[in-house]
């Protein structure tokens, strides 16, 4: 999830957008491309978040508190090993 | 008869000097008294700026001065303060410059409650008077966490737990700061890395906890310390110390209290099968609210292409049938793009979209037909006359006919084909 998060996906920021998304679209009031574009946004991002879940997995790193920022170490991986 | 002057005590007596006397029962008193342990109740007690403790021990006829000093009582875990009743152990000696005698504190324990359990106690009453476990300055804990601090031993029960729960979770990335979390100095030590996740910001949770142990284990959870690491952390923090009967001052601080380090992990995560869910939910209500849009849309553009196809001039047909064709190309891109469950359910929306288009109507050879004398395209046979006059329009051209017959029909039981 948060290597996806390097790539500018953002699981709560996306959750949040699909939650605006339904709430205008079910409140009526935009238009019909307007309501398309939302629905193109919304269903993108339903398809982001699907596959964000199907590729993250638990990711464990140990922080080794030296200097300004701590550096971080594998601390054995999720079992099942993710993907 | 005159007793002469000088002559008030035998010369063979010795007079004292007031420090030498002093010295005499100072060393009388020490030596008689070495190392006694000693009961009674705290009064007039005073915390010096300095650290040492100054207070009496007292029973129902006398009392004792006594001296507590800081690098005796540091190790503390409780606050001695007036009324509580003690056993000490300590030295007798004498103070000479004042000549006040005193006990010399070199231990203090506690009467009738154990040394943890009145620590517990009174630490709980300080913070609470202080407001730190007031329901209303709790944060919130973040919906969807993806980065996950924790604080805790990295080779006891607990970090395993976690991690084999979060691992049937929503995925999250978890810092682990390594630390003590019992013995001398695991307080600060976890109070550090408290501080420590707030000033790089990285996580957006934190979890401090370990797994089951005595009191004594858990110690380190009680201590003040740590207490106020918490309280300042601007992350929010969910404890998870020990088992269910375990309350520990972390606990009371933390934003949230989990019973054990697993139920933190449970608490902050969704299980995947819960996000999943909300994520079909959601994409459902999507793809439900979209098609009423559609039909809505298609409804409309209906009533236009039945009243107005005829009359418009064809550049204006032209666009919007291209309108039309533009919007049923996005669709089908969107669709294209949702799962294909959904796909599914819209499918042949587009195709309808096409179906409303009076241009493509008109290519496929359907032709509108309304009166020559004006009006709405004909629907309905009977409201065609024998005789009447027909404008009939194709995609090029059009004819004017004469109703020679009427045939009146049957109510169509499916005007559209089926739902869209």
């Amino acid at each position: 999830m948060t290597a996806k998060k390097a790539d500018g996906f953002d699981w709560e920021v996306s959750m949040k957008r699909i939650e605006e998304i339904v709430r205008a679209l079910e409140g009526g009031g935009a238009g019909l491309d307007d309501s398309i574009k939302l629905f193109e946004e919304g269903t993108k991002l339903v398809k982001g978040c699907r596959s964000a879940l199907e590729k993250a997995e638990v990711r464990v790193s140990k922080l080794i508190d030296e200097g300004e920022t701590p550096r971080r170490v594998d601390f054995g991986k999720s079992e099942d090993g993710g993907e | 008869m005159a007793i002469p002057a000088g002559k008030s005590h035998r010369p063979e007596e010795k007079i004292w000097s007031v420090a030498e006397l002093t010295r005499r029962v100072k060393s009388v008193l020490e030596n008689a008294l070495p190392m006694v342990w000693v009961e009674g109740e705290i009064s007039n007690f005073t915390h010096h700026s300095s650290g040492h403790m100054y207070f009496s021990l007292k029973d129902e006829r006398a009392q004792i001065r006594c001296v507590f000093f800081r690098g005796k009582n540091s190790k503390l875990k409780f606050r001695p303060e007036a009324g509580l009743k003690v056993r000490l152990l300590g030295d007798v000696t004498v103070y000479e410059p004042r000549g006040d005698y005193q006990l010399l504190v070199d231990r203090m324990i506690p009467v009738g409650k154990g040394e943890l359990e009145l620590a517990f106690r009174q630490l709980v009453d300080k913070l609470e008077k202080r407001g730190w476990f007031a329901a209303e300055r709790k944060k919130q804990l973040p919906a969807h966490p993806t980065t996950v601090g924790i604080i805790t031993s990295p080779t006891g029960a607990a970090i395993h737990d976690m991690i084999r729960t979060f691992q049937s979770r929503m995925p999250v990335e978890i810092l682990l700061y390594p630390v003590r979390v019992q013995g001398v100095g695991a307080a600060e030590e976890i109070a550090r890395a408290v501080s420590r996740m707030n000033e790089w910001g990285e996580a957006d949770v934190l979890i401090v906890g370990r797994g089951g142990g005595s009191l004594e284990d858990l110690w380190a959870f009680n201590e003040e310390v740590l207490a106020e690491a918490i309280y300042r952390s601007e992350i929010p923090v969910i404890s998870g110390v020990g088992h269910e009967v375990d309350v520990t001052i972390s606990d009371m601080v933390a934003d949230v209290r989990a019973v054990t380090p697993t139920a933190a992990a449970e608490i902050l995560v969704p299980s995947l099968a819960n996000v999943q869910a909300d994520l079909d939910r959601l994409g459902d209500r999507l793809v439900r609210r979209i098609r009423e849009i559609f039909r809505f849309w298609r409804e409309r553009l209906e009533r236009f292409a039945e009243s107005r196809a005829l009359g418009e001039p064809r550049a204006r047909l032209r666009e919007e049938a291209q309108r039309l064709d533009d919007l049923a190309t996005r669709i089908g891109l969107a669709l294209r793009r949702v799962e294909e469950r959904f796909r599914e359910r819209i499918a042949g929306l587009s195709g309808k979209l096409d179906a409303l288009d009076p241009l493509s109507v008109l290519n496929r050879g359907y032709s509108i037909c309304r009166p020559a004398s004006g009006g709405n395209a004909i629907t309905d046979g009977r409201n065609v006359a024998k005789g009447d006059l027909l404008e009939v329009r194709f995609r090029r051209g059009s004819v004017l006919a004469r109703a020679e017959s009427i045939d009146p029909g049957k109510e169509p039981g499916d005007e559209e084909g089926g739902e869209e």
